[in-house]
């Protein structure tokens, strides 16, 4: 049984797949167009919202040890409200896999491989996918673990290289384009903590659920920690006065790495740590999809699903004509589908099932 | 045939089926990988580790007591 | 069966994606490519640009390295870059590559037109990396590359990498990058500015006197407003440049000996830290900038005593005279006859705003030239370096 139940240090790695998957791609370059120079200023003020919230998450989850939030919506529903709430999921988790993959694979097109066909090089991506998902969840949860690590450390890397070329004076005009738009419409920067939606599903995962509170909050600081990190490399070497829209900044970043004549254009490096992050996203998300498609559906194994959610990203990642769509559908329209479901509706239904769960406790006291 | 991606991937591929390996009912990457205490990167050296390994599943956690051989000591303090 | 059908689909895969991937890799492979070690960009008589394209033979193996391979230069005149690179790809056998391209040399005429649209291009290609060089030669920019000619190094491309170090010791010339450049550009804070290049043959410039084989000096700054050439920077007003941006190590000084106005004293100096500055915007920008150096005497004559404290205090306060004309002088050039802001003052009057359009609604770029400055500098003169007292 320990074989399939992840440890703390997985868990937290699990949740931080997502945010740095995101960096990579054009998640930075939107919040510095949005906020140009209060970005950081912003990124602290919704770190600390998020802490509340996660902190919120995890006293309503302890009324319900060891279920996660499909079990939840059964008792708050019944079974067509589990059903749908689990199919929502799927889709949210199958459509941000494909749509990222697209934006991912668009950049190394344009790098690497300019006459081939882009079909190609997301069923690359899949077919890896689905030889990995097709092995146990703790190979998953392992090779996350390994692979993680590496990538924070090379963001600190990115950092301190490149410190030399930095002008602090960037930051100032303080408080950007206002502090209105910094702080009250910049709330919708909170759907940069995607991995939020895969805390929902943690607990019947867990060896040692008691440390949940634990990993949601280390894992929600590191996020922050990290974000903080890639939008200040952006801005301090940068000018974000004029709206830029580069392909994939932190690649032009750490284009400026130099050390003398040995070291030179060491991208390529941090391109490969990235294919491998980002191989570990699809993975995750894949897993976490057939996981609740089996909670679902009560069928006994899931390997075969493997295949099948496979080609599901690999159809929705070929549906966008071209790459304006893709990073049109990052800035402006996942944020608010982010928050309405992974935020609002779930935290709805904690609070309704715990209302419903309270009200039952009063009745069999009532009854005793 | 794919290049710099395919050695991205294979790297990936490889990496997640060794994890998935195990021998004797150990998994193969152990020391590195655990999912308990003592794991990853941030592993003490040997002589600091007061803990036995977890994946092995022992009947008692912590390693033998530094003195262990409680008598000599006493004895010399006669 | 079933494993047949299996081990068929996968070997049928794998070849569609050998096909796939393949037209890729051809287009990139090493023999069929050319290495583009400088480009140079001229104003033709018809509006049109003139471009230059310098690459080597590629050496045979049997060869020593040690054998030098003289440059090919193929001009082509067209109306922009990308047409010019499109056309040399059709003239010669193999294709442009500017992976290792290291300088870009612009004549002074087609950047005092505007130089915008060439910046953008090469910027955008992925090929050209921001840190190579951007030259604005005053003649033209192909006889600049025919008459380079690095004494020492043997390979050309090994004299295009080293020749910016000079900039850390002496202070003559910027290390001016196209990222650099592109950065200062589209940025409302600073302007951009670049290395500024000239012939050795007319002795045009009065900066320039040594006699040698190679015939290209690069000596000062080419200051841009905007896109377009304003101005050009002596070495004296380079130095300053260059100490405001923090980016040299030790420059020379020769300044006139406070004992003997016959003789005059050179002076190593090292910055001590990076300067002070504040910029004042309540009305016309007042520009404050505190410097603190360290000094070594470099040049003796007889009598000369250079350890008690008054004599180094009196050589102190020299430099500092000294160096304050030298820098107000650089900083009035900048403002009232260029009027552009190359130091990026503009970064550090950001302060005094709070929002973005605040800043924009004072125009900084604009009331640069209103502006007034005062320096302050503070130099510890130590004595000499290996002999204290003759």
């Amino acid at each position: 049984m320990s074989k399939t139940k992840l440890g703390t240090a997985e868990a937290i790695m699990i949740i931080l797949t997502v945010i740095v998957a995101r960096s990579i791609l054009s998640l930075p370059t939107d919040l510095l167009n949005a906020f140009k120079s209060s970005t950081i200023l912003n990124l602290i003020y919704v770190s600390i919202i998020a802490i509340l919230i996660v902190l919120l998450i995890c006293k309503l989850f302890k009324k319900f040890p060891g279920l996660d939030i499909i079990d939840i919506c059964e008792i708050t529903g019944g079974k067509v409200f589990k059903n749908i709430i689990g199919s929502v999921f799927i889709i949210y988790f199958l459509v941000s896999a494909g749509l990222m993959t697209r934006n991912f694979c668009e950049s190394i097109k344009i790098l690497y491989y300019p006459m081939t066909n882009v079909f190609f090089i997301i069923a690359l991506f899949i077919i890896a996918m689905c030889i990995v998902n097709r092995l146990n969840f703790s190979a998953t949860a392992k090779t996350t673990l390994i692979i993680i690590p590496i990538a924070l450390i090379s963001i600190l890397f990115l950092f301190f290289t490149n410190i030399n070329k930095f002008v602090p004076e960037r930051i100032f005009p303080i408080l950007g384009n206002g502090f209105f738009n910094t702080f009250i419409l910049g709330t919708t920067n909170i759907a940069s903590f995607g991995g939020i939606a895969y805390l929902y599903f943690l607990p019947p995962m867990l060896k040692e659920p008691k440390n949940f509170k634990k990993i949601a909050i280390i894992s929600i600081t590191l996020t922050a920690i990290f974000l903080i990190f890639t939008v200040a490399i952006l801005l301090f070497i940068f000018t974000f006065f004029t709206h830029v829209d580069e392909i994939s900044p932190l690649y032009t970043a750490a284009r400026y790495i130099e050390f003398g004549n040995f070291f030179q254009r060491l991208e390529s490096l941090f391109l490969l740590i990235w294919i491998l992050i980002f191989a570990c996203y699809i993975s995750i998300a894949c897993r976490f999809s057939m996981n609740i498609f089996q909670k679902l559906t009560n069928i006994e194994t899931t390997t075969p699903l493997a295949n099948i959610f496979g080609l599901l990203v690999l159809g929705i990642a070929l549906l966008p004509e071209n790459l304006a769509i893709v990073q049109d559908f990052g800035a402006k329209i996942y944020p608010y589908l982010m928050i309405s479901l992974v935020l609002i509706s779930s935290i709805a239904i904690l609070i309704f099932a715990n209302i419903i769960k309270r009200k039952k406790e009063n009745y069999l006291r009532k009854e005793t | 045939m794919a290049g710099f991606l395919g050695i991205g991937l294979g790297l990936f591929v490889y990496i997640a089926l060794l994890c998935s390996l195990d021998s004797f009912g150990v998994p193969f990457t152990s020391p590195l990988a655990n999912t308990s205490k003592g794991n990853g990167y941030l592993l003490p050296p040997i002589w600091k580790r007061e803990n036995r390994a977890s994946y092995m599943t022992t009947k008692r956690e912590k390693d033998q007591e530094k003195i262990s051989m409680k008598w000599k000591y006493h004895d010399k303090k006669r | 069966m079933k494993k047949w059908i299996r081990n068929i689909t996968i070997i049928i895969i794998i070849f569609v994606f050998i096909t796939a991937f393949s037209s890729s890799y051809s287009s990139l492979n090493i023999d069929n490519l050319t290495y583009v070690l400088a480009i140079g960009i001229d104003l033709s008589d018809n509006n049109e640009l003139e471009v230059s394209f310098q690459f080597t033979k590629p050496l045979p193996a049997e060869s020593s390295a040690s054998e030098k391979s003289t440059p090919i230069i193929n001009t082509v005149t067209a109306s922009s870059l990308s047409k010019a690179i499109n056309l040399v790809n059709g003239y010669q056998p193999r294709q442009l590559n500017l992976s290792h391209c290291k300088i870009i040399v612009f004549s002074e005429e087609l950047a005092q037109r505007g130089i915008s649209d060439e910046i953008y291009t090469l910027i955008n290609d992925t090929q050209v990396r921001p840190s190579s060089n951007i030259i604005i030669s005053k003649c033209n920019a192909k006889d600049y590359l025919e008459q380079t000619n690095p004494e020492i190094e043997n390979l050309i491309s090994r004299y295009y990498e080293i020749f910016t170090d000079s900039s850390r010791y002496t202070g003559h010339m910027p290390n001016a990058t196209i990222g650099d450049f592109f950065n200062s550009l589209i940025c409302k804070t600073c302007e951009p500015y670049a290395i500024l290049g000239d012939l050795n043959l007319n002795n045009n410039s009065n900066d320039s006197s040594v006699q040698g084989e190679n015939n290209v000096e690069n000596i000062g700054v080419a200051v841009f407003n905007n896109d377009q050439l304003v101005g050009e920077l002596n070495s004296y007003d380079t130095i300053c440049f260059l100490n405001i941006r923090n980016k040299v190590d030790r420059f020379l000084i020769t300044i006139q000996d406070p004992y003997d106005s016959n003789e005059t004293l050179d002076i190593y100096v090292t910055p001590k830290s990076s300067p002070k500055i504040k910029v004042d915007t309540s009305s016309s920008p007042y520009i404050y900038i505190k410097y603190n150096f360290d000094a070594e005497i470099y040049s003796m004559s007889n009598n000369s005593e250079y350890l008690s404290n008054d004599v180094l205090d009196t050589i102190s306060n020299a430099c500092n005279s000294y160096l304050e004309n030298m820098f107000l002088e650089y900083l009035y050039k900048t403002s009232k006859d260029f009027k552009s802001d190359i130091n990026g003052f503009g970064n550090f009057a950001a302060k005094n705003f709070l929002t973005i359009s605040e800043y924009e609604n004072y125009d900084w770029l604009n009331k640069y030239k209103d502006s007034f400055f005062n320096v302050e500098i503070n130099t510890s003169v130590k004595s000499g370096m290996l002999i204290l007292e003759t």
